[in-house]
């Protein structure tokens, strides 16, 4: 029993998840698409206009996450400012170490093959590189997630509640 | 002054970024930004906006916190692993430990505390109810009086103009 318990918490499938930042994003957002909007709908003290709208907003929040996340973090601002400091719009004096990588995605896979002391080296050379890419993140996912999605769903939740029969139409 | 220009802040991303200062930085402005957007909705009862801003920017305020306490409490249990499968136990109890923490603690956490957060704000609400302005009688009474009288305007009634053979 112990043996099994122990197995299935080393799982090298699980494992693989964890550490793949798009997947371990994946599943926190569908986690919290679930679990927000239910316990909304488990509160006794509020009326159920008010759970309904709640539940609802937060749903529609996290799917616009989701989508903002893999549809403009990624491919926008991370992949995007990496391309723009290869054509020397960004960092023009570090324009050669971006130029030694096809793309973003093949500079994150190099970095991740590399132990921790020779990533260490490694930073003292492509710092400005990793960091233009955390940037791009930061910057995509405040824009993304903490901006964007509120305004979707703030725009969307009306039209939806209609549409599933929660609220009564404008007339 | 060189630190806040472009390169000064990706030379510092690059050598010392934490996946905290991420979390962090999306927290706090989606701390801010949700609860704003909802009270900007005009079609919706105020008092569902309030709820519904609070508990948005509560999950926020209750998650930073929340996430990385789950996720480094259950890393610590991957000492109780074998040796040779600790260093992967412990990046998939963290993960575990983040999702438990999406799904139960964080919303959890949450309804527990809007409760309270919420009977205070609508005490405070009905404390700061200004008095009704007193009513002035006088006026309620003549305002009630009707304004048409031809109704009980009775022009043989005898009460009234020249009364012919005496009384």
């Amino acid at each position: 029993m112990i043996t099994a318990i122990q197995t299935a918490i080393a799982n090298p499938a699980l494992n693989s998840i964890a550490q793949s930042t798009t997947s371990a994003l994946m599943i926190e957002t569908g986690l919290k698409a679930v679990g927000r909007p239910s316990f909304i709908l488990m509160d006794k003290d509020i009326s159920p206009q008010t759970k309904k709208y709640a539940a609802v907003k937060e749903l529609i929040y996290q799917g616009t996450c989701l989508i903002a996340y893999m549809a403009l973090i990624v491919p926008v601002f991370k992949r995007g400012a990496f391309k723009l400091a290869q054509k020397g719009k960004l960092l023009k004096n570090d324009t050669h170490l971006f130029k030694d990588f096809k793309n973003c995605d093949e500079f994150l896979k190099h970095h991740k093959k590399l132990s921790a002391e020779d990533k260490t080296a490694e930073l003292e050379k492509y710092a400005p590189v990793k960091g233009l890419i955390e940037f791009g993140n930061i910057i995509g996912s405040v824009l993304g997630l903490a901006m964007i999605a509120p305004q979707v769903s703030h725009v969307t939740i009306h039209p939806i509640l209609r549409a599933l029969g929660m609220e009564k139409k404008e007339h | 002054m060189a630190k806040f220009s472009l390169k000064g802040i990706c030379e510092s991303l690059g050598k010392n970024n934490k996946p905290t200062y991420v979390v962090m930085a999306i927290a706090l402005v989606k701390g801010i930004c949700r609860p704003i957007f909802t009270m900007m909705d005009k079609k919706e009862d105020p008092e569902t906006k309030k709820y519904t801003a609070i508990r948005e920017g509560l999950t926020e305020v209750i998650a930073i916190p929340t996430y990385f306490l789950c996720g480094e409490a259950a890393s610590k249990l991957s000492s109780m692993m074998p040796q040779n499968l600790q260093k992967r136990a412990d990046k998939n109890l963290m993960f575990v430990g983040v999702c438990a923490a999406a799904l139960i603690v964080i919303p959890g956490l949450c309804s527990l505390a809007i409760k309270p957060l919420m009977k205070k704000i609508q005490e405070n609400n009905t404390k700061k109810k200004p008095l009704e302005p007193p009513v002035n009688h006088q006026l309620s009474t003549i305002n009630h009086q009707p304004l048409n009288n031809y109704s009980t305007f009775k022009p043989f009634n005898g009460s009234y103009g020249l009364k012919v053979g005496g009384v």
